[in-house]
């Protein structure tokens, strides 16, 4: 008996095998139980994506964005020093003490976060800072930027309400580049002083016209009002954000 | 069409038969001719031979699976092809790898004696596939018989391509062992 022989009487079976062979299979389980498998499998894994970074990725994208509400646990940042000590000589000035602030987390690119409540302004006929209303105060410096080789950019992100932050940008505010020699500069105002940051912040809000960069002492600041209609008032708390300078070109 | 329709033309010798037969299973036997020549122009020519055979056949024979029937023609018209196609005694395709597998069950010592008892050896694999699990005589039948890959095979059940290489490896052991208490000679 050869290998081929085998092979052709294999081929007289009998035709009722055949036709079994051709029914398609019983399956051993249901087809769709890999499916809810496979299902489940992605449902751990995007999870634990989740878990292990991906959603600390995004917090930390929608803080940067000014998404992202600030922790309100953080120590407090209360301005200790005069503002009015030989820098405020306008009759239009107002001064406001920072009455409680906040540092938030750090953010991507070394920008860092700071929620400040503006007290309410000793004359009670301010309602609102007008335009060409200067204002004055003071945010302590994060120790983690103290001492920093940088310029930076302190942007206004955001009016601070109670229940929620609103999305209208009140003021873009760049400040930067200030002259060492200016009283602004003594006064211990953001900048760079020696390749160091000072210990202390000094917030000012211009509201001028857009694109007015003139200042009497040689500082210059620039200020964009993204929307007109809402402004800062005494009492609000908003948020800064303090961006390296590289962020945004120098105007 | 129904097969019963056309097998009803073949008996009234219509011609018209050979068209529908080839338009509802011409793709079916070109795929059991070319399982064993892995040659289009031999495979075609097979089938093409097929429906002659058919249209002598039939009649006398009326057959009750007309695709099965069909494949039996088909199988034998293939395995006679590539005999004469190949003077060495190995084929294309599936052919040398089931020709090698069935060396196990087998001695390569045709005789005539063989020959002779093939109605009786035919009758005798009938009962070994019968006497299988369902599954394993399936895999054996697509394996040996349409000449499938293991891989398509294990497709059709569902199996992994080692599972049923394993499966038709013991189908193969338990055969010789039929056949030799059958006292052929193996």
């Amino acid at each position: 008996m050869s290998r081929m022989q085998l092979l052709e009487w294999i081929g007289g079976l009998d035709e009722d095998l055949l036709e079994r062979s051709e029914l398609p299979a019983k399956r051993n389980r249901p087809y769709w139980i890999p499916l809810v498998a496979a299902a489940a499998c992605l449902c751990l894994i995007c999870g634990a994506f989740w878990g292990l970074g991906g959603g600390k990725k995004v917090a930390m994208d929608n803080a940067a964005n000014g998404d992202a509400p600030l922790r309100e646990d953080e120590s407090s940042l209360i301005g200790s020093r005069d503002p009015m000590d030989g820098i405020m000589d306008s009759d239009e000035t107002k001064t406001e003490r920072p009455s409680a602030g906040t540092v938030s987390d750090t953010c991507q690119n070394q920008s860092y976060w700071a929620q400040h409540s503006l007290e309410q302004a000793d004359s009670p006929e301010i309602t609102v800072f007008f335009s060409r209303q200067e204002l004055d105060t003071w945010l302590e410096s994060h120790p983690e930027l103290t001492g920093q080789d940088r310029d930076a950019v302190l942007k206004i992100c955001e009016k601070y309400d109670a229940s929620y932050f609103t999305k209208q940008a009140l003021l873009l505010t760049r400040v930067g580049g200030a002259n060492d020699q200016t009283d602004y500069a003594k006064k211990g105002f953001l900048h760079k002083v020696a390749g160091k940051l000072e210990t202390d912040w000094m917030l000012y809000l211009f509201e001028t016209e857009e694109g007015d960069s003139a200042s009497a002492d040689g500082c210059r600041y620039v200020f964009t009002e993204a929307d007109p209609d809402c402004a800062i008032a005494p009492g609000d708390t908003v948020a800064v954000q303090l961006l390296p300078w590289e962020e945004t070109p120098r105007s | 069409m129904e097969d019963a329709y056309i097998i009803e033309l073949y008996w009234q010798r219509d011609e018209s038969a050979i068209s529908s037969t080839e338009q509802k299973y011409g793709s079916y036997c070109y795929q059991v001719a070319y399982n064993i020549l892995s040659d289009r122009e031999d495979s075609e020519e097979c089938v093409s031979d097929t429906w002659l055979r058919a249209w002598n056949v039939i009649p006398p024979q009326k057959p009750d699976r007309l695709k099965l029937f069909l494949a039996k023609i088909t199988r034998n018209l293939s395995l006679d092809c590539l005999k004469t196609r190949n003077a060495q005694k190995r084929g294309g395709g599936e052919i040398p790898l089931i020709l090698d597998e069935l060396a196990e069950c087998v001695a390569d010592t045709g005789n005539a004696e063989a020959e002779f008892m093939a109605n009786e050896l035919t009758r005798d694999v009938n009962t070994f596939v019968r006497s299988l699990p369902e599954r394993e005589g399936n895999l054996f039948i697509r394996r040996y018989f349409f000449c499938e890959s293991v891989g398509q095979a294990a497709w059709r059940y569902g199996l992994t391509e080692g599972n049923a290489a394993v499966i038709l490896s013991r189908t193969r052991q338990k055969l010789k062992c039929f056949l030799q208490q059958k006292g052929y000679e193996v």
